[in-house]
């Protein structure tokens, strides 16, 4: 084995502790000198630290209320009250590395599937997601049970700030909000925690019912318009527009349905085939393939979910070379109804025409960009480039 | 490792005994944050609560860190912090909650990441890939790390399950490889194995792909 396939994986480990000798950080550096692999292993690490860093700081947006309850307990021993409410150590990345602590009575292990059900429900509302409108409503009602009002604990409880307000009794469906709600149902996975010398016992796997699948069954697509738009395509910014004051997708026409239902009857199988095909040539790094495969499907199939969704692929191969043809790409994406990738075409547009010196044209798409997805990640990108855009 | 040393416990821990700590009444006593898991995984709501505000912006963080611009990170926290609860009952108190939740959450992010890099072969949803949010596909606009990054991520979702969570773990969360054996309940040379075979997959993609040959200057 070569002595670059050895990697010192002891000392990665004390220069993130920051306990290198001279002496090992001399053979690290060496090391690295020669390995690419630990060269971008170690800086992915600050770059994920800073990711954990900023997201473990910043409270979860859909936490139910703002309460802060500080838990004093007692030790049935009549030991020192001590809070509760310091479990991150601090905070940042360092707060989520294991250190070790006393075990737990192995009473725990006696929970039954039921309960676990049920805290997991509690989990459910607490984050007021999406996901609790799958609950079926008898869990729900015990749910609601569970938030009712306590009887006073013997173990002092001391409140500070409002309680989680959540309803005892009416048990609403929370409204789903993460607009990226329609993917396939997602399993959860089984986690155990390791045993020593005992039998393990794992968690029971529940299939959370958070995401409904979305109705097509197997065959998931990204844009939501299996049906075909009949309306006559507009232009792309007003039909963006158009779409986020009204989301419905337009119907189809009888004649439109025909040749799509034909076309996804009779080709389905090839079309998949040959957009996964465009999409490996394309992660090959085979632009000029992929570019013919995706021009090739979009005119042989052009009314077929995967030919919408490979315009914005399209769309991002051809910026770099071809902009005029990457807004092409994009607005023949916008214009034929609403889609998942709005977005991504919306600033693909405004990318196009940036690099088509464009700049009134530019400036309209940002801005149309920012008002129909305002949470945008490329909202910064947008905000800068319209205020280099302004009129002086 | 020298065994006298701070991490003896860890290894009397995985050997079977287990370090116990008492209050001057000689009563075992855990940890605030224990306590809370155990009154937690008894059915204690409000616990549960607490528990759940404490560790869910660190599960978030290790989310999204694992998952980037995927659309299912919303719902991917909702199912560790779901994975947790659950997981309470079985919970040794080997680590701290929030160590544990970090690696609960490592775990569930890295199998969404594979079902969502098996669906998008299958179905006819674009990769994650094709247009991620916030590393445009421009130049000016993709920074190194947005590319470091995205190619964990996608190393994630290609490699067998038990290598991608000692990878996600080492390189998303700076765990020493003591840490992970302590936690997975696997060897320490079981880890160093595994993590082994992930950073030679690791090399191979960036040979492979001319779009990661800069990360080697920017590294």
């Amino acid at each position: 084995m070569m002595a670059l396939d050895l990697h010192p994986e002891d000392l990665l480990d004390k220069e993130e502790e920051g306990s290198l000798t001279a002496q090992e950080a001399g053979h690290l550096a060496a090391h690295v000198a020669q390995c690419v692999t630990c060269r971008v292993e170690r800086a992915a690490r600050a770059d994920f630290r800073k990711i954990v860093t900023a997201a473990a700081r910043a409270p979860l947006p859909s936490l139910a209320g703002d309460a802060d309850i500080s838990v004093t307990s007692k030790k049935t021993a009549g030991g020192p009250i001590s809070r509760v409410d310091d479990l991150s150590e601090g905070g940042g990345r360092r707060s989520v590395r294991p250190s070790v602590r006393p075990s737990m009575s192995t009473s725990l292990r006696r929970r039954s599937t039921t309960t676990a059900v049920l805290l997991a429900a509690a989990a459910l509302f607490l984050l007021a997601g999406g996901a609790a409108a799958a609950l079926s409503k008898g869990v729900r009602a015990r749910v609601a049970a569970l938030f009712a009002p306590m009887p006073s604990a013997p173990t002092e409880v001391v409140h500070t700030g409002a309680s989680p307000a959540l309803p005892p009794a009416t048990v609403g469906v929370p409204t789903v909000s993460s607009p990226t709600v329609g993917s396939a149902t997602v399993d959860a996975p089984t986690v155990s925690s390791p045993t020593v010398g005992s039998p393990s016992i794992d968690a029971t796997t529940v299939a959370a019912p958070m995401v409904a699948a979305p109705a097509g069954g197997a065959r998931t697509v990204a844009s939501s318009n299996v049906g075909l738009p009949t309306r006559e395509p507009r232009g792309p910014a007003e039909a963006a527009v158009a779409r986020a004051k009204d989301p419905a997708p337009p119907a189809a026409s009888a004649s439109t349905e025909e040749n799509t239902s034909e076309a996804q009857a009779e080709t389905a199988p090839s079309i998949a085939m040959r957009f996964a095909a465009a999409n490996e040539a394309r992660k090959r790094g085979d632009r000029v393939g992929a570019v013919a495969l995706y021009r090739s499907l979009q005119n042989d199939a052009p009314a077929a979910p995967e030919a919408q969704v490979s315009r914005v692929s399209l769309g991002r191969l051809l910026l770099e070379d071809d902009p005029t043809g990457a807004l092409g790409a994009f607005d023949d994406y916008l214009a034929r109804g609403s889609g998942r990738l709005d977005e991504e075409a919306l600033a693909g547009r405004a990318l196009a025409l940036q690099k088509l010196g464009r700049s009134g044209d530019e400036a309209r798409a940002w801005s149309t960009l920012l008002a129909t997805h305002p949470d945008t990640p490329h909202r910064d990108r947008a905000r800068a480039r319209l205020e280099v855009l302004a009129p002086r | 490792m020298n065994a006298n040393g701070p991490l003896s416990t860890n290894l009397a821990v995985h050997q079977g005994a287990r370090p116990v700590e008492t209050d001057l009444q000689g009563e075992r006593c855990l940890s605030p944050g224990l306590e809370l898991a155990r009154a937690a995984a008894e059915g204690d709501v409000q616990a549960t609560a607490k528990l759940l505000r404490a560790v869910g912006p660190t599960v978030a963080g290790v989310v999204r860190a694992i998952l980037g611009s995927h659309p299912d990170v919303d719902d991917v926290v909702q199912q560790s912090l779901i994975a947790l609860v659950q997981a309470l009952p079985s919970f040794r108190g080997e680590c701290e909650p929030a160590g544990y939740a970090g690696r609960i959450a490592a775990r569930t992010a890295v199998a969404a990441r594979k079902r969502s890099r098996v669906q998008a072969a299958r179905t006819t949803a674009v990769d994650d890939e094709a247009f991620p949010p916030g590393s445009s596909p421009t130049p000016e606009g993709a920074t190194a790390g947005a590319r470091r990054m995205e190619l964990i991520r996608e190393l994630l979702g290609q490699i067998p399950e038990e290598q991608a969570e000692c990878l996600a773990l080492r390189v998303v969360l700076g765990w020493t490889l003591e840490e992970v054996a302590e936690t997975t309940g696997v060897p320490v040379n079981t880890v160093r194995s595994r993590v082994r075979l992930a950073k030679e997959a690791l090399r191979r993609r960036i040979e492979a792909d001319p779009r990661f040959a800069e990360l080697e200057e920017s590294a």
